[in-house]
């Protein structure tokens, strides 16, 4: 055999019957684990070095003169450095660790070869470090969502390339039959990064297209990024775990592949809305604004799906925490999204662009849905990976309340805020003068800004406390290890489970 | 659906799909948009910033004003960008091509700044403003660049182009016998920001239209 | 403002196609049978390990009182 097809049949794991389902699941946790907990470690830290950025930003926006004489700490660097260290740095490791494991566990395969995947992992950590320290030192390149120095776009591409194809190999060597939504989800997005990321590389770096085409393609990218990578993933999670841990199977299968397709079809065309009013074609913004709209099919889809799973289950919701988080993402997501659609209209959107309302939007999306998604799927996650239960619920209910009241302080102010913002500044008087002078625009918004470094604050303290829970768990097995059984399944419980 | 090429081939198309009509077509329909006069014999229009200039634009890049202006004038009517004095018509992809990276800008924390140029002519005042923006905006959040003057001796005579500061913000003032001057950097942002002006017709967009 | 009439027919062109498509595959996948036994997909994340009907998390501590908690909820029903 050549070395690379005994490399290819080496990947294969091929079913082995007559081992029990208990010890192959375990076997692709295992296989898992690595991998899974490089990625996390990495996002946590990202996570927490992140929430100092937006700290710093946030506070800037109200306060200028704080650490105003620091030149790599300037307002537009350091939002910038927050911006991508969340979603470089949290967000695509936290997708490599939890895409990569539910794909695993529903194709039933373990990751072969998992060396590689933890070699890229850590060029993608090196890549996203050299980025965000080039924001800071005056490599920014105001392209909203691509602030990174062009330079470290290549070993992005190349390590990104290297983990995403590991879910497409496990998904080519599945052993049923059946495919689950969650593995469309993940699939089309793990698919769907890399081309975004490359074409607007280049379209914008590279190769640069001339005059505004630049700015469509910046904004097709930035919202895909949104659309195509966070929410499908996140929407991939939403949709095995809430069954999962429940208990109870997902409300229609049917709706959950309508609101697939639909997604897939809309989601793209929409980021042009960022360029409503602007400097293009006004075709182009018209089509934008009805895939808008018609975001609203697969929300909808997606929101009876899931509140039709969950309905009469407080409790057991309540219970887990789990689904504490990926519950407050599920309906997040209906909200923020219903609120996008809003906001392309044309009477909307003259009042809400170039404003903080946008702000908000988008930490309702990143935040307030996917990220809380990923909170909750990695507190089922890291039991099962580890074998060991999380050593404290204290500390679990501290990220959530923190997490929860935090995010619901900042929408209510940006969004509150951005629309006052947004009406001063358009009001005239009768004989057609502006109503307010721009700086009480200005004086006007900052108590709004203010509520949000208040957020922070709440925020920052959330993920400390998740930070330091899960190293603790990381490092200090023997503290709690068996004390307790719910998520580690004990042999004991799980007959009583059954009983019942 | 179980079938891996047919799921691919889906995925793959929607995002072809949209890349085609949105940005592919765009590209075609006026990627190649050139500079134009109105009247034979007069400059074709936009013309590119050059020089001092030139080298500001990217100061302004790499400070990152872009999150905080934007440079784009909408039609009269839809929001009050006329009303608020920054532009006279409203701007089109054709005043664009010439710039290597595009600064639309999706945030107004800060006023437009198209047309700063026109707006405000001063020297001075953009650099006392970008030393210390609540002199010449009392309140104003947008951050002081002070970093981007320096405190030197006074040689043999002041530099024309110290800073002079009103008598309220005194204790910005250096010690006597120093004063503080743009470095080489400030002098190029202001250039560009004095750079950016529409004061140009092009046919598809009249003054006042 | 732009002789963008033509492109619209292009586009146009390329969006009908595309349907065109989409519609053929979605014909071919449910007479292929891609579509059928949807709802048995929906049971295909559950096994014996982590079976259908079993609540599957709950805060450290306190998973015996809430299951309890949960058990007698749902007796009645
Ligand atoms: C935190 C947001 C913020 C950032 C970053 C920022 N500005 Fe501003 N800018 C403002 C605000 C708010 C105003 C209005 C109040 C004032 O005049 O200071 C303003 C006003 C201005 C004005 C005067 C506009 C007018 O119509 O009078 C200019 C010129 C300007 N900024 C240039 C810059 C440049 C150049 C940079 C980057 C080096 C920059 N700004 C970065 C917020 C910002």
């Amino acid at each position: 055999m050549s070395p690379l097809l005994s490399f290819f049949s080496s990947i294969d794991p091929k079913a082995r019957p007559g081992i029990p389902v208990k010890v192959q699941l375990s076997e692709i946790d295992e296989s898992m684990r690595t991998p899974s907990i490089l990625f996390l470690s990495a996002a946590v830290c990202w996570l927490v070095i992140g929430s100092f950025f937006a700290l710093v930003a946030s506070i800037k926006l109200h306060s200028p003169d704080f650490l105003a004489n620091v030149e790599w700490l300037t307002f537009g660097r350091a939002r910038s450095a927050h911006l991508n260290a969340m979603a470089f740095g949290w967000a695509n490791n936290a997708i490599f660790a939890v895409s990569l494991w539910i794909m695993a566990r529903l194709c039933k395969t373990a990751v072969r070869h998992g060396g590689l995947l933890i070699i890229a992992g850590i060029f993608w950590n090196i890549g996203v470090t050299i980025g965000v320290i080039g924001i800071l030192t005056g490599g920014l390149t105001s392209v909203e969502w691509l602030e990174m120095p062009p330079q470290v776009a290549p070993i992005l591409a190349f390590s990104y390339i290297l983990i995403g194809v590991w879910g497409v190999i496990a998904f080519r060597f599945r052993q049923l039959g059946h495919v689950y939504v969650s593995q469309w989800y993940i699939l089309a997005a793990l698919f769907w990064f890399p081309w975004l990321y490359i074409i607007a590389q280049t379209m914008i770096f590279i190769e640069p297209a001339r005059g505004t085409v630049q700015a469509i393609t910046n904004w097709w990218f930035a919202h895909n990024v949104l659309g195509l990578w966070f929410t499908p993933v996140g929407l991939g999670a939403i949709y095995y775990f809430l069954p999962k841990v429940l208990g109870r199977p997902i409300y229609s299968y049917y709706l959950s592949v309508l609101g697939f397709w639909s997604l897939a079809l809309f989601y793209n065309w929409a980021g042009v809305h960022h360029l409503i009013g602007g400097p293009i074609p006004v075709w182009l913004i018209s089509a934008g604004i009805v895939a808008s709209v018609m975001m609203v099919i697969p929300v909808i889809v997606t929101a009876i799906n899931h509140h039709f799973t969950a309905v009469g289950n407080a409790r057991a919701t309540w219970a887990s925490p789990t689904l504490r988080f990926i519950v407050f993402g599920a309906m997040s997501y209906t909200l923020a999204s219903l609120f996008g659609s809003g906001m392309a209209l044309r009477d909307v959107n003259v009042v809400t662009h170039f404003t903080q309302f946008t702000v908000g939007h988008a930490h309702h999306g990143v935040y307030a849905f996917f990220t809380m998604v990923m909170y909750g799927s990695i507190y089922f996650m890291m039991p099962r990976m580890l074998n060991r239960e999380w050593p404290s619920a204290a500390l679990i209910k501290t990220h959530f309340w923190c997490c929860a009241i935090g995010i619901g302080i900042m929408l209510v102010g940006l969004h509150v805020g951005g629309w006052i913002q947004g009406m001063m500044m358009n009001e005239l008087t009768p004989d057609g003068n502006p109503k307010y002078t721009f700086l009480e625009v200005v004086h006007a918004l900052v108590p709004w800004l203010f509520s949000r470094s208040v957020s922070g604050v709440l925020l920052t303290i959330g993920h400390i406390a998740f930070f330091v829970h899960f190293f603790w768990m990381l490092a200090g097995p023997k503290i709690s290890r068996y004390r307790e059984g719910p998520t580690l399944l004990l042999d004991s419980i799980r007959g009583e489970g059954k009983a019942g | 659906m179980k079938n891996l090429p047919l799921l691919f081939l889906g995925i793959f198309f929607c995002l072809a799909f949209s890349w085609t009509g949105l940005i592919l077509s765009s590209e075609i329909q006026y990627g190649g948009l050139k500079p134009i006069a109105l009247e034979e014999g007069e400059t074709p229009q936009p013309q590119a910033i050059v020089g001092e200039a030139q080298q500001g634009r990217l100061i302004y890049i790499d400070q990152g004003c872009l999150y905080c202006h934007s440079q784009q004038v909408r039609r009269k009517g839809y929001g009050a960008d006329w009303e608020r004095g920054w532009g006279d018509r409203q701007t089109v992809p054709r005043d664009y091509i010439l710039q290597p990276r595009v600064l639309l800008g999706t945030s107004r924390t800060g006023p437009d700044l198209m047309t700063i140029g026109q707006r405000q002519p001063s020297t001075e005042w953009h650099y006392l403003h970008l030393y210390n923006p609540d002199i010449t905006s009392k309140g104003s959040i947008m951050p002081p660049f002070r970093y981007l003057f320096e405190t030197r001796e006074i040689g043999d005579a002041p530099s024309p182009d110290a800073l002079i500061f009103p008598d309220d913000y005194a204790y910005e003032r250096p010690p006597a016998g120093y004063e503080i001057v743009p470095t080489e950097r400030a002098r190029q942002l202001v250039a560009y920001l004095l750079s950016l002006k529409v004061d140009y017709e092009l046919p598809e967009s009249r003054f006042a239209e | 403002m732009f002789e963008w009439n033509a492109y619209l027919i292009i586009i146009a062109a390329v969006a009908g196609l595309f349907f065109a498509t989409a519609v053929a595959a979605l014909v071919w996948a449910v007479k292929n049978g891609q579509f059928s036994n949807l709802e048995q997909g929906a049971r295909s994340i559950f096994d014996a390990e982590e079976p259908e009907g079993i609540q599957q998390d709950f805060f450290p501590g306190e998973a015996d009182e809430q299951r309890a908690k949960l058990e007698k909820e749902r007796r009645p029903s």
